[in-house]
């Protein structure tokens, strides 16, 4: 188990090499940086006095190991439009997108593994057909069209629900559903396919045997083992929120990292850009790390090799 | 299991119906399901819908603000002049949907060509190769999967501009990882199969074992891969439009028609219901058409479409 863990930490270092370079890259392919900070009227002099400053006349070996170093100091650069720290813009923003992401997780993995679990129990019968339905839609309809429907028939026909927005719980409802729906049925179908698999186990027919009652054999028996492979979805999940909450926040006017985001690429704010690619990417990365390592704590049966 | 199967036990199990061989029986297979033959109506109709390029109708393209907000024709006020009501500059909406399709339908597909074929040469280099180029090849992989997808594409349009071959570009930037992955492990399971360690035996050069012998075999997963990655990027380019950072007009595609129509949804729900079907019943059916496709050719990769999130 350690060495395995210590041999994925090693995998990760070069990820994350590449990572850094690709979004060094996407720094410099955005035309120099002076005159992106200066502007175009900025003089010859004041142009040059940058690039010293900021080590722009070096190679640019030296320039990418400058901006290693920096990022791993935690210093990602100046806005372009607010002229503050780009880490600490992303920091004020980060509880509203942590919000919706926890509740949007809550709602697709509790519901979603219910809904899978009775599927599981009752199959072949409307419930699940109606739940693949909702899976195949889920993946057919973008979210921002779910959000505008939502908008349509909750804020604007029906006017219980407000439009967009943060504050009250209420503000919360149909960004949560808009970015949950897909998610949730995925999971459910997840579900109800990894909690079959463990149905059909012979220790599942020997607990059967012995005369167990079939709520203690599906929830005590079957459900712990079927929640190793469920746990690593939802945990996958986590990291792609992060995708679906940048068109979600969009529709929604939801002040998080999401809508900071395209805020910034709408106004070619690149070192914001860059800073919060890399972040979201190292955090990615970072949960799928975890979710590798937890196997082995789940499931002792796991053996790394 | 028992080791031996004779005849007398394999005609016992009626489990797997013998298939005949042969194209045209995979096709008979595939529209057995009635969703998939609705599905396959859905596509034919929008390659012709894309194919048949008759120049957009002035109604189409050009603003004529007396019309703006005019209904569907189901709904009081509605013209057959403009079947499906018009937009917020009084265009009317039918003939920009078609106008919108060629240019849909033409980034999702050349973006999907160009990621299917980078993807399979990179996993077919990785796996055929293994020791070095494998490993650094496969962290570049892992590098752009863990790259929020929407972020990455957003971003190198923003580096590299709105024209149409730049956005297809920055998607097949942002999808020929999945195909490497894929087509990488299918490579390193067929290095070590035999009839491969035959064809190396007897003198065949490393491009002709990879060529003629693993290429074949990896096809099939490459298309249904293709099926579920036209898909995607059909929603993440109206994704993309719908944000802002599609093709700049006059082109247009669907989730750029949404987009524009988005701010008047309360006077014209019908501006972002037209184009927003049309998305989502394109790609509900390239989607059924894919799982198809996979039950028949590749049953391995239902792993792969567990995972499969929308954009």
């Amino acid at each position: 188990m350690a060495a395995y863990a210590v041999r994925r930490l090693f995998q990760f270092a070069p990820t994350l090499l590449i990572i850094l370079l690709l979004t060094f890259t996407l720094s410099r392919l955005t035309g120099d940086p002076a005159r992106l900070v200066l502007g175009l009227g900025a003089s010859e002099e004041a142009v040059q006095q940058f690039r010293r400053t900021h080590g722009l006349d070096q190679p640019v070996p030296v320039q990418f190991l400058r901006y290693v170093l920096q990022v791993l100091r935690g210093d990602l650069g100046v806005s372009l439009r607010y002229q503050e720290p780009v880490l600490q813009l992303f920091l004020q923003r980060l509880p509203a997108t942590l919000q919706l992401g926890l509740s949007t997780l809550l709602l697709s993995s509790v519901s979603g593994v219910a809904a899978g679990v009775y599927c599981a129990v009752s199959w072949g019968t409307l419930p699940e057909r109606f739940l693949s339905l909702l899976v195949l839609v889920g993946q057919a309809v973008p979210g921002f069209l779910l959000g505008l429907l939502a908008i349509l028939l909750f804020a604007l026909h029906f006017r219980v629900l407000p439009a967009g927005g943060h504050g009250s719980a209420a503000h919360l409802v149909l960004p949560t559903l808009t970015l949950g729906l897909n998610l949730m049925a995925l999971t459910a179908r997840f579900s109800r396919s990894a909690l079959l698999e463990v149905l059909s186990q012979d220790y599942v027919r020997t607990a059967r045997a012995k005369g167990l009652g079939a709520r203690t054999v599906l929830y005590r028996h079957a459900l712990r083992n079927a929640l190793v492979p469920i746990l690593t979805l939802v945990a996958t999940q986590s990291a792609v929120l992060f995708s679906g909450a940048v068109v979600t926040e969009t529709v929604f006017s939801w002040p998080g990292i999401g809508r900071f985001a395209v805020e910034a690429i709408l106004s070619r704010d690149f070192p914001v850009i860059q800073g919060t690619v890399l972040i979201l990417t190292v955090l990615v990365l970072l949960v799928n790390l975890l979710v590798d390592l937890s196997y082995g704590l789940l499931d002792p049966r796991i053996r790394y090799t | 299991m028992s080791s031996v199967a004779t005849s007398a036990n394999l005609s016992r199990e009626p489990a797997v119906p013998r298939l005949p061989r042969g194209r045209g029986h995979m096709v008979r297979l595939l529209l057995r399901r009635p969703e998939r033959r609705a599905a396959l109506l859905v596509c034919l109709l929008l390659l012709t819908s894309a194919a048949v390029w008759v120049r957009p109708s002035a109604s189409a393209v050009s603003p004529d603000l007396s019309k703006r907000f005019t209904p569907p024709v189901w709904v009081g006020g509605g013209s057959w002049s403009a079947p499906l009501g018009t937009d917020f500059l009084g265009r009317d909406i039918l003939g920009r949907l078609h106008y919108a399709t060629r240019y849909t339908v033409l980034i999702s597909a050349a973006a999907t060509a160009l990621a299917a074929t980078s993807g399979t040469v990179v996993g077919l280099i990785a796996g055929a190769q293994g020791g070095v180029p494998d490993a650094l090849l496969m962290r570049a992989v892992d590098a752009v999967l863990a790259f929020p997808t929407i972020l990455l594409v957003l971003s190198l349009v923003a580096v590299f501009g709105q024209s149409l071959w730049s956005l297809v570009a920055v998607l097949a930037l942002s999808g020929w990882a999945v195909y490497a992955r894929v087509v990488r492990s299918a490579a390193l399971s067929l290095r070590a199969s035999e009839f491969v360690e035959a064809a190396r035996a007897i003198g065949a050069t490393p491009a002709r074992v990879v060529l003629r012998h693993m290429l074949p075999n990896v096809l099939p997963s490459v298309a249904v891969l293709s099926t579920f990655q036209l898909a995607r990027f059909m929603l993440l380019e109206s994704s993309m439009s719908f944000l802002g950072l599609g093709v700049v007009p006059p082109a247009v595609t669907w989730g750029g028609m949404v987009g524009e129509a988005r701010n008047y949804l309360q006077d014209a729900w019908w501006a972002v219901a037209a184009p927003g079907a049309a998305i989502a019943v394109t790609s509900l059916a390239v989607n059924v058409l894919g799982d198809g496709l996979r039950d028949l050719l590749d049953p391995r990769l239902a792993a792969l479409s567990q995972h499969r999130a929308n954009p």
